[in-house]
């Protein structure tokens, strides 16, 4: 189509001064800055003063265009800055050439009106700071430019509305928005939001789910229309009056009057609403680029008539009321020709929240989106499972058994309303809130520790992708690893004892290294790592008595758990897109700066040994050989370091001791030293919170000589037996010999009793 | 994408153009600027084209085509480019030819001197050995000279495209362009064959992106008397699409004499055959490019002509375009080089808005006391 050959300018109204007599500072300096022609691409054309002060500066641009644009932005544009006189409104430029098309970044105006541009994303009290005539001119330019390409927007933002002239918004369900085959006229029902400020309100369209919950009355009802497809140039303006809407609406074949009776009545009589709601009409238009086009995107309008349906249903002739029954008038309707100045007002449609939204805004669409069920809801958990749901990310099953106490709230997700509710199905309930689509979280009350273990849970566990233990219970930890059912990846999250480090440990995708085994290697860095002392005390000192490792003292700060609940947010994101195991602490020092610590994991080692099995990895296995074969050709030894868990006949070894300084070494024989032995113990359980200690004793044979024990390590034993008997431990000794490899003895417990778990 | 640039040098020619795929070529090489007069606003030609070559880290053009052999069209090429007939136009400073493109008569002219012997002596260098060159012409126009040279039309045949052919070098699948010769060309009339318009490399440029053609017409100098040769031959041929265009660099420098024998008062007065070619041929949102100083506002002997540019400026209003001139562009008081790109989107001239700060901190500061 061509374009046409003379263009017509909308005309504004006032005097034409001349330039130097221009008196608002700001429209002064865009002036002098076009009339000194330093800046290309921008010339002064008039300049006009209207009743008020108001002043306008006409300009000349000249944008970048390129011969195809995507939008009908042309070489030369007339543009129109207007001035307000106590510059508390921001200079808004108007398109002044009447075809101006309509695009993002333009805010519509009343039918006659030109086409404003919203040139900044900023408010004006921010832009004023750093408000140059130069700047306005430049960003006038770039803003035309961009517009001609189509680049101003991001590709795949939708054109948005915004009206200027509204103070208010309407969320509405996203399938408004979407391109749906039209189904006839609908209704909405939606509660109102005063703001402080009138006239200022934000209607809410009722959520299907949410409407069970809610009692009341609405205060609005919504006809919801669908209109035949546009093109988008020229739905520029807005209309005022009832009149004005009409008129737009018969443009697109809609007879808005039937439907306003039709609706009208259907709502009293027929549905016996409320006579004192107010009417809105949806609009639904079809957008398209070029009247050849198919449309690309729903663009919703709405617009508030003035006064009470009942009112409206008199003026419109279609209801009458008679001894204050309201009645249907039958037939012919006349509507009272008053209705065409019944007042019309524009409100900003805005779309309810969904989960797809949330994963956008969220910077992170199009992730993987497992299911997965975490056990405990308490502060680390609870917030953690907000963090990330807010962002859209996963489908949760939140487990837990407890209810929100008061002083929960010092640092759970869950607001005070929510007191004296189980947990689980309190965060589910605030989780589902969040999206208009529904919930992607449930939840289940269970204790997982009680036996035998619940089909709800068995259920969910088999359902779930991810397992994730918020429990800070090392039971819980351990159930996870050795008998939750289902095949679902475990990871375990947790803080400190003093809330300062965080710790991740995470399976991998196959499962070749449980939870217990990580566990055990996280003892070891706790042992061995410099990076690490004191991630195992309590405001540097030992454990007391009763405590595990993983009870949060009671004095942490919700800043803590915030912050460690984002890094454990993301890690969870990171661990579950990585195949790979993983044991990862980050430790906070005093001024929050965060140091991330990733420990290397060794592969694990078990070898049934008697009625236990024994659980160790390369690592441990690696530093036997090493110290063998430093002795060579002497036998060497020293004791083993680890901890047993009864219920389930585990003894985890995680680290050996040298042979003490006064040790005997043979080349045959070997007799273990005790200098400074206890002190090393110690020091090592205290590392650990108390976890990890004595389990038993190592030595290496020599050159030539097998595994096998000998009739003295026979003895050996049996000494070893006797005094861990007194613990109510079995006696574990290990022979390193040729070839690296490790033989494990123990000798069954003289009671045949087990000793209770802890 | 491709880019198309015009650089300011007053009343004299010098357009780039960069291929998508790598390949550079120059129509016309003046380098106008008076080295002595530090107000001179043309720009540096050999200073800026060596800037731009060392950014696209290249020691030669692909292409360097003289549509004639005149001062605007040639002015300092021998110091800027590496010659192949003399050791003394050779250096590691110097910017070699790949091929050379010239009209025959840039071959056959006699009499020449100055810059435009030294041009000509490179160009007859070049179709002698039988490399490096393309001529412009019937090949029987040339057969005199080469027999001079004791060789014959044949021998030198695929090296000479003749008016109304697609120059070989060039294709729209390989370099997503291609070249159309309009002129020289013969016009036979009364059974004999007239050569005119002797002089000029007249060419249409289709450039191809991803679909979207955009159409640039380069007009060299050439006179209404000439275009309408142009578009009668063309007519002729049923050949219109040839004479369409996105862009157009306007013929002689904005001079009236491009499109009627009378200047006029306010406006001149085209002939039918060059308003058809403006009017009709030219496509929605086309480009009138002016290579020259200022539209002035009084009449003036010398081109531009306010007159020329009057019509020029109304036929790009009739079509939503735009009338640009180079020594106007961005601003009278400091032109810069006016760069076209040419997308799917077609052609975009180059108009940014440069702020103070970024000038500064790209530029040596003058001396503080």
């Amino acid at each position: 189509m061509p374009l046409p050959v003379l263009d017509r300018f909308h005309m504004s109204s006032g005097k034409s001064i001349e330039p130097e007599d221009v008196r608002i500072p700001k429209a002064r300096g865009l002036v002098q800055i076009l009339q000194s022609e330093v800046l290309p691409f921008v010339n002064l054309l008039k300049v006009t003063r209207q009743a008020g002060g108001r002043e306008l500066v006409e300009v000349e641009v000249r944008p970048e265009v390129p011969t195809h644009p995507v939008n009908d932005i042309r070489f030369l544009e007339r543009i129109e800055i207007a001035f307000d006189p106590e510059d508390q409104l921001q200079p808004r430029a108007f398109a002044l050439r009447s075809d101006f098309p309509r695009v993002p970044h333009t805010y519509l105006v009343a039918e006659g009106k030109p086409l404003e541009l919203c040139l900044f994303d900023a408010p004006y009290s921010e832009q004023r700071l750093r408000w140059t005539a130069a700047k306005y001119v430049r960003q006038l330019h770039f803003w035309l430019s961009k517009t001609a390409t189509g680049t101003l927007h991001q590709a795949d933002q939708q054109v948005e509305l915004f009206l200027p002239g509204s103070p208010s918004h309407i969320i509405l369900p996203n399938r408004l928005f979407e391109s749906v085959r039209p189904s006839g006229p609908q209704l909405l029902e939606l509660d109102v939001r005063p703001r402080n400020a009138p006239p200022g309100y934000t209607l809410i369209a009722r959520r299907r789910d949410a409407e069970s919950r809610n009692e009341t009355n609405p205060t609005h009802i919504a006809l919801v229309v669908d209109a035949l497809p546009q093109t988008q140039g020229g739905l520029t303006h807005h209309p005022e009056t009832l009149f004005q809407l009409q008129t737009f609406l018969e443009s697109m074949e809609i007879d808005l009057l039937d439907i306003l009776q039709h609706g009208i009545k259907n709502w009293l009589i027929k549905q016996s609403g409320d006579p004192t709601v107010t009417i809105l009409v949806i609009l639904r238009i079809p957008v398209r680029r070029s009247d050849q086009g198919t449309s690309e995107l729903v663009e919703v309008r709405a617009f508030h008539i003035v006064g009470s349906a009942q009112e409206l249903g008199r003026t419109l002739g279609c209801l009458d009321t008679v001894d204050g029954v309201i009645g249907a008038i039958v037939g012919e309707t006349a509507a009272d020709c008053r209705y065409q100045d019944v007042a019309v007002y524009p409100l900003n449609p805005v779309r309810d929240l969904t989960r797809q939204y949330a994963q956008i805004f969220s910077g992170t669409p199009g992730l993987p989106d497992p299911h997965i069920l975490t056990i405990g809801a308490g502060a680390l958990g609870s917030q953690v499972i907000l963090n990330l749901a807010r962002g859209g990310y996963g489908k949760w099953t939140v487990v837990d058994y407890d209810v929100l106490l008061p002083h929960n709230l010092v640092r759970h997700a869950l607001p005070g309303a929510y007191v004296g509710a189980e947990k689980a199905g309190a965060l589910a309930h605030f989780v589902s809130d969040l999206y208009e689509d529904g919930p992607t979280i449930d939840s289940l009350r269970a204790d997982v520790l009680a036996r035998p273990v619940a089909d709800k849970l068995r259920e969910k566990l088999d359902a779930a992708d991810v397992s994730v233990d918020f429990s800070a219970a090392v039971a819980v930890a351990r159930w996870l690893a050795l008998d939750a059912p289902g095949d679902s990846r475990r990871i375990s999250v947790f803080l400190n004892p003093d809330g300062t480090d965080l710790v991740v440990m995470a399976e991998g995708q196959a499962r070749s290294m449980r939870l217990d085994q990580i566990e055990a290697q996280y003892y070891r860095a706790a042992i061995k790592q410099q990076d690490l002392t004191g991630h195992l005390l309590v405001k540097g000192e030992r454990l007391r008595y009763g405590r595990t490792c993983r009870d949060v003292t009671s004095t942490l700060s919700q800043n803590s758990v915030s912050l460690h609940s984002g890094i454990a947010g993301q890690a969870l994101k990171d661990r579950i897109a990585s195949p790979e195991p993983c044991l990862a602490i980050w430790r906070t020092s005093e001024n929050q700066s965060v140091w991330y610590h990733s420990v290397e994991l060794t592969k694990p080692v078990e070898i049934h040994c008697g009625d236990w099995l024994i659980s160790a990895d390369e690592g441990v296995l690696r530093k036997l050989r090493d110290l063998r074969q430093r002795a060579l050709l002497n036998e060497t030894g020293g004791v083993l370091l680890g901890y047993p868990d009864h219920l389930h006949r585990m003894l985890y070894v995680v680290d050996a001791l040298r042979s003490p300084p006064d040790s005997h070494e043979w080349p045959t024989s070997y007799v273990r030293g005790c200098d400074g032995l206890r002190e090393a113990v110690d020091d090592i359980a205290s590392r650990t919170a108390g976890v990890v200690g004595y389990m038993g004793e190592w030595h290496s044979h020599p050159e030539g000589a097998s595994c096998e024990l000998s009739s003295a390590d026979l003895e050996f034993l049996t000494w070893l037996t006797d005094n861990m008997w007194l613990d109510g431990m079995p006696g574990l000794m290990a022979i390193v010999c040729e070839d690296g490899e490790v033989s494990w003895h123990t000798a069954p417990l003289p009671d045949s009793e087990l000793p209770d778990d802890r | 994408m491709h880019t198309v640039t015009f650089y300011p040098l007053g009343n004299a020619d010098c357009v780039k153009i960069d291929l998508a795929k790598g390949r550079s070529l120059l129509f016309d090489y003046a380098n106008t600027r008076d080295p002595s007069d530090k107000a001179d606003p043309r720009i540096d030609l050999a200073a800026q084209l060596k800037t731009e070559l060392s950014k696209a880290d290249r020691r030669h053009f692909d292409v360097v085509a003289f549509t004639h052999l005149d001062d605007d069209h040639i002015k300092g090429a021998p110091d800027f480019f590496h010659l192949e007939h003399a050791l003394k136009y050779q250096g590691s400073r110097r910017i070699k030819i790949k091929e050379l493109w010239v009209p025959a008569a840039a071959i056959t002219e006699t009499g020449l001197t100055g810059d435009k012997g030294i041009i000509q002596r490179e160009a007859r260098n070049r179709l002698s050995k039988g490399k490096g060159i393309r001529v412009f012409s019937r090949p029987a126009l040339l057969e005199k000279w080469l027999r001079t040279q004791k060789l014959t039309v044949d021998s030198r045949r695929h090296l000479i495209t003749d008016a109304g052919q697609i120059i070989p070098s060039f294709t729209r699948a390989n370099h997503g362009v291609e070249f159309f010769v309009h002129s020289p060309f013969a016009m036979r009339s009364e059974g004999q064959i007239v050569d005119r318009n002797r002089d000029a490399l007249v060419v249409q440029a289709i450039f191809d992106c991803y679909g979207t053609e955009t159409k640039l017409i380069l007009a060299s100098d050439v006179d209404h008397e000439a275009i309408d040769d142009i578009v009668r031959v063309t007519q002729r041929n049923n050949n219109h699409k040839r004479l369409e265009w996105d862009l157009f660099k306007i013929p002689h420098h904005c001079s009236y004499l491009s499109l009627g024998p009378e200047k006029g008062r306010l406006k001149t007065n085209p002939t039918l055959f060059v308003n058809w070619l403006f009017e009709t041929q030219g496509r929605e949102r086309g480009r009138l490019i002016s290579t020259s100083e200022p539209i002035p506002k009084q009449d003036t002997d010398q081109p531009p002509h306010l007159q020329a540019a009057n019509y020029y400026r109304q036929t790009a209003t009739n079509k939503a375009g735009e009338f640009l001139v180079t020594m106007g562009h961005p601003q009278r008081c400091a032109p810069k080089p006016l760069v076209v790109q040419i997308s799917e989107s077609g052609a975009t001239v180059h108009k940014i808005i440069g702020s103070g700060a970024t000038d500064l901190v790209t530029h040596a500061s003058p001396r503080a006391g």
